[in-house]
């Protein structure tokens, strides 16, 4: 049976195959090698729910609320094939977004290059890797994902790759989907006799530009920080990844050590990398004694990573501990925030972070707690129990000094930034109806955001996904976010600042197989 | 006239009727022949019929007759045999089980080492019923028949969501392999891993459909009434999580059963305030299914017809059983459960769950075949495969069905082999087993 589901509106359709009840394809040869076919294909809608205070090129407001901020149409097929001698594995992601109203009023902007369409509409084999075991090493080689850490929402040790912020900004469950593969050399040794595992990794420096760091929307899409709705402003500043103490074809390499002691399931880590986010180099204090070729340009230091990471269950108290410290010494900030003195020594016509770059060594810290099983059957009427999760997520600056001026966004950086977030998953309906609820709360500086969402489950292949994306701005003595016009606020705008004006409502439909 | 011809008639119904068992069930008047079919419709004559000299009605407990009667559940008869296992298990079990002492005090278990560790039948009858109920439910959480040293047990509908109404719902493909630590009995040391505590590792992973894909649960689970240390794999965020251990009496996620109901028992005796043996018994139960080889799900289960749960296994045979009651502690959502264990070996054929205000409520049953014996095994099975395994909610009208599509069984996997890395392989498409080849679904 053939069905067909017309996006409303967007011409766009979702072709299910003839319904085999199990979700997947699978082949075998002769020689007993394996071919499973598995994937999507999904349609996913979002809605602006505010009205965005940027200005058209005729002076009007950008407004766009009610209108789609996203209509995309995605395809994944993850190809694994079990040679015998090893296992292959080919995972390929094809985009196509329709242009809505309100992106093609971004892509009027003036100073926008190129189709906007071009940073979203997307084909790309985002993995391909080989597994082969010889004697106690596993090897994985090829474009992957490795994930470290215990931490959820933020990076401390997870930073052996970058995020892709631009489609979809912080809050896709699936972070798999946002975060950006890599060529690697990745070996796990097995040492039974210490009781845990050994992970090499090596990054020979293959990849691409746009493969490295996080990528946040600096092009004036969707997802561009307020006020920058409709600014490119990588024409400004644009990314440079030969910059010679940042250089993607320089390789990355590090190890994780997995053991547990007693109920304690811990590791140890090490990575040389590029930094997640990227800084600028301006050619007012060159970053490294290499100035950028125009007046300004976005590099990714490299750095060094190190920390530790432990869970525990604790029965007395059936709650689930996380930790995780991550340490970086002279980790590369800008300085020069709005408002602080050497800002104000150039009258304000040099942008915030402008200034030069400054290292400081940073400890990321995370102190986390899990209920898996809170009983809210007869609460909360739900199928069975529910999860549970708080965190807090500290950024400390060991060695802050003020008269650094780092920044943050464009505002003063402190010495700690702690986020503190809460979520709880229900279940209805032997786990059909799946809601979660979503807090995160910037304590040092105020603001956070609210994310609820219902995920709806019919039987194997149709799954639908509708949630909102509330921005809580504009309270705290430190947050607010910039006005677009007379920039006022630029002063107080932190993380959950750039989001302003930016709530959204979306729907996800995916027909797996 | 009218008389005579009603009492020719009559008479000569008796005689067909006669003549029919005769011919179905060999010399005896009223005894069953194997192969005889037992269903709602002829309930009423089969009832009081015999096999193996006991009746019917005396060998189908209520709450099976209520399957055969209102959901189809048919039972076709075989010759019973006795319940067998491997040399090495029995050598083990009279090697070692001489020292094995339960402490009433306690109601812990010293000095087990590997084999069946209460096989007396006798000891265990004349033991109070409070400690014969525990050394029944030691002799499962120990030496089970459902698992080997090794057992993977895995397939395309390792869980088939059932509605009575409408029909199967959901199915999630996946395995669930079980890797004994502790009390081996295949092949080099009787323990392994560090934990002298470590009894098994239990992992539970699904690889189809695709949201589920590499979501699985790794469960440690300890002899000495600590919680299992349980992890699992977020696919979605690609991490391996930890879980909270106090999960064992919460629903298995999207299932009708709750994690104690694995293999229809699965806990350490002493998380219940009191197991009770509450009688000796004897039931028709499959013991002796054929291997699970490659099949259809139809083959197995009842899927099309309503309630659409109900399974079909033709090799029914009387089993005498112990009738054990397990009070649950507070908190746990049922009052009470009801376990059918075989007096031979350790096989738990089906446990009863009622409400805390005593209403019937589920039934998780197991049905079993031997495993074929391997050079070491002494011609006996060194465990039973599951033939059919599932969950009824009479309350709710919902269902479960676990098809063991195919079997591996006392590989030679290594300890370091049993890690959270499982889990990942799962989500990436990996299925462990060695069989590629399995029948069609629904």
């Amino acid at each position: 049976m053939k069905k067909e589901i017309w996006a409303a509106g967007l011409g766009v359709a979702l072709c299910a195959p003839a319904g085999s009840a199990i979700a997947e394809y699978r082949y075998t040869a002769a020689g007993g090698q394996t071919l499973t076919l598995s994937g999507y294909v999904r349609e996913h809608l979002s809605m602006n729910l505010d009205s965005h205070p940027e200005r058209k090129a005729n002076g009007d407001r950008l407004d766009g609320q009610w209108e789609l901020s996203m209509a995309r149409t995605s395809a994944l097929i993850q190809a694994y094939s079990n040679l015998g001698w090893g296992k292959a594995t080919v995972i390929w992601r094809g985009v196509r977004e329709y242009k809505t109203g309100y992106l093609d009023d971004l892509d009027d902007q003036p100073g926008q290059v190129g189709d906007l369409m071009d940073k979203y509409n997307d084909s790309e084999f985002r993995e391909w890797y080989l597994d082969v075991t010889t004697g106690r090493v596993d090897w994985r080689l090829g474009r992957q994902q490795v994930v470290w850490g215990e931490t959820d929402l933020f990076q401390a040790l997870d930073l052996v790759h970058g995020y892709d912020f631009t489609w979809r900004s912080l809050i896709e469950p699936e972070n798999e989907e946002l975060r950006k593969p890599l060529i690697m050399l990745n070996a796990t040794v097995r040492i039974p006799e210490l009781g845990g595992d050994l992970q090499l990794l090596f990054r020979p420096g293959w990849d691409d530009d746009e493969d490295i760091g996080n990528t946040v929307d600096l092009f004036g899409g969707r997802w561009a920080a307020q006020p920058n709705k409709g600014v490119n402003i990588l024409a400004l500043a644009p990314l440079n990844l030969d910059h010679h103490s940042g250089d993607k074809d320089d390789p990355s390499y590090g190890f994780r050590w997995r053991s547990e002691i007693g109920p304690v399931s811990y590791t140890l880590n090490y990575l040389h990398t590029l930094n997640d986010n990227p800084v600028i180099n301006s050619a007012l204090a060159p970053y490294g004694g290499q100035a950028p070729a125009g007046l300004a340009e976005l590099i990714y230091p490299e750095i060094d990573v190190m920390g530790a990471s432990a869970n525990v269950y604790s029965t007395p108290l059936d709650l689930v501990f996380r930790l995780e410290a991550a340490f970086t010494p002279n980790k590369p900030y800008n300085v020069g925030y709005v408002g602080s003195p050497m800002f104000n020594a150039f009258g304000g016509f040099v942008p915030a972070g402008f200034f030069g770059v400054k290292e400081k060594d940073t400890a990321k810290l995370m102190f986390g707690i899990d209920k898996p099983n809170l009983q809210t059957q007869r609460l909360l009427r739900t199928f069975q129990p529910s999860f549970l999760t708080f965190q807090l997520f500290d950024s400390w600056i060991t060695n802050f000094d003020d008269d650094d001026q780092l920044v943050d966004v464009t505002s003063k950086l402190h010495e700690h930034s702690v986020v503190m977030s809460l979520g709880l998953n229900l279940n209805y309906r032997y786990d059909t109806v799946q809601p979660t609820l979503l807090f995160a709360w910037d304590a040092t500086n105020g603001g956070g955001a609210f994310l609820p969402s219902v995920n709806f489950i019919y039987g194997n292949h149709w799954r639908l996904r509708v949630g909102a994306s509330i921005f809580v701005t504009d309270t705290g003595q430190q947050n607010c976010s910039t006005e677009p016009v007379t920039a006022k606020g630029a002063e107080c705008t932190h993380l959950f600042g750039t989001f302003a004006n930016n709530d959204q409502l979306d729907v996800r439909l995916t027909y797996q197989f | 006239m009218n008389h005579i011809q009603g009492a020719l008639r009559r008479t000569v119904t008796a005689l067909v009727r006669a003549a029919a068992l005769l011919a179905a069930g060999g010399a005896c008047a009223g005894e069953l022949a194997v192969g005889t079919e037992i269903n709602a419709a002829n309930w009423e004559q089969m009832k009081t019929q015999t096999f193996e000299g006991k009746t019917i009605e005396s060998m189908v407990p209520d709450k099976i007759l209520l399957a055969v009667r209102e959901h189809g559940l048919k039972i076709w008869l075989r010759q019973s045999e006795p319940m067998t296992y491997a040399s090495h298990i029995m050598e083990a079990t009279a090697k070692y089980a001489p020292d094995v002492r339960y402490d009433p005090a306690t109601r812990r278990v010293e000095n087990y080492v590997a084999g069946i560790p209460f096989p007396d039948a006798a000891a265990i009858q004349a033991a109070p019923p409070e400690q014969a109920g525990d050394m029944i439910m030691y002799n499962v959480f120990y030496a089970g028949v459902a698992n080997g040293d090794y057992s993977n047990c895995y397939g395309d509908v390792a869980m088939a969501v059932i509605d009575s109404k409408r029909g199967i719902q959901r199915m999630q493909g996946g395995y669930a392999i079980v890797y004994r630590t502790k009390g081996r009995t295949t092949g080099g040391p009787t323990q392994v891993g560090d934990d002298p505590n470590l009894r098994k590792i239990q992992i539970i992973s699904f690889h189809t459909p695709y949201d589920i894909a590499g979501i699985g649960v790794y469960r440690k689970v300890y002899d000495d009434g600590r919680l299992d240390d349980i992890y699992a794999y977020v696919k979605s965020v690609r991490r391996v999580r930890r879980l909270s251990g106090g999960t064992w009496m919460d629903t298995l996620s999207t299932s009708d059963i709750l994690n104690d109901d694995t293999y229809a028992f699965e806990a350490h005796p002493t998380w219940y305030p009191r197991i009770t043996l509450k009688e000796k018994r004897w039931v028709l139960w499959p013991v002796h299914s054929p291997p699970v080889e490659k099949h259809d799900l139809a083959d197995v289960l009842n899927y099309k017809d309503p309630p659409h749960w109900t399974f079909i296994n033709k090799w029914w045979e009387p089993r005498e059983v112990y009738v054990v009651e397990i009070t649950t502690p507070k908190g746990h959502p049922y009052g009470k459960k009801i376990s059918y264990v075989d007096t031979q070996l350790p096989a738990v054929f089906w446990t009863e769950a009622y409400t805390p205000g005593d209403e019937f409520w589920r039934i998780i049953y197991a049905t079993l075949a031997p495993a074929p014996p391997g050079p070491q095994d002494g011609g006996a099975p060194p465990m039973y495969q599951l033939y059919n395994f599932g969950a009824w909610d009479f309350r709710t009208q919902h269902g479960n069905y676990m098809d063991c599509g195919r079997y591996d069984w006392n590989l030679p996997v290594k300890f370091e082999d049993m890690s959270t890395r499982l889990l990942v392989e799962a989500s990436e498409g990996k299925r462990q087993g060695q069989h590629t080849e399995f029948g069609k679904g629904p």
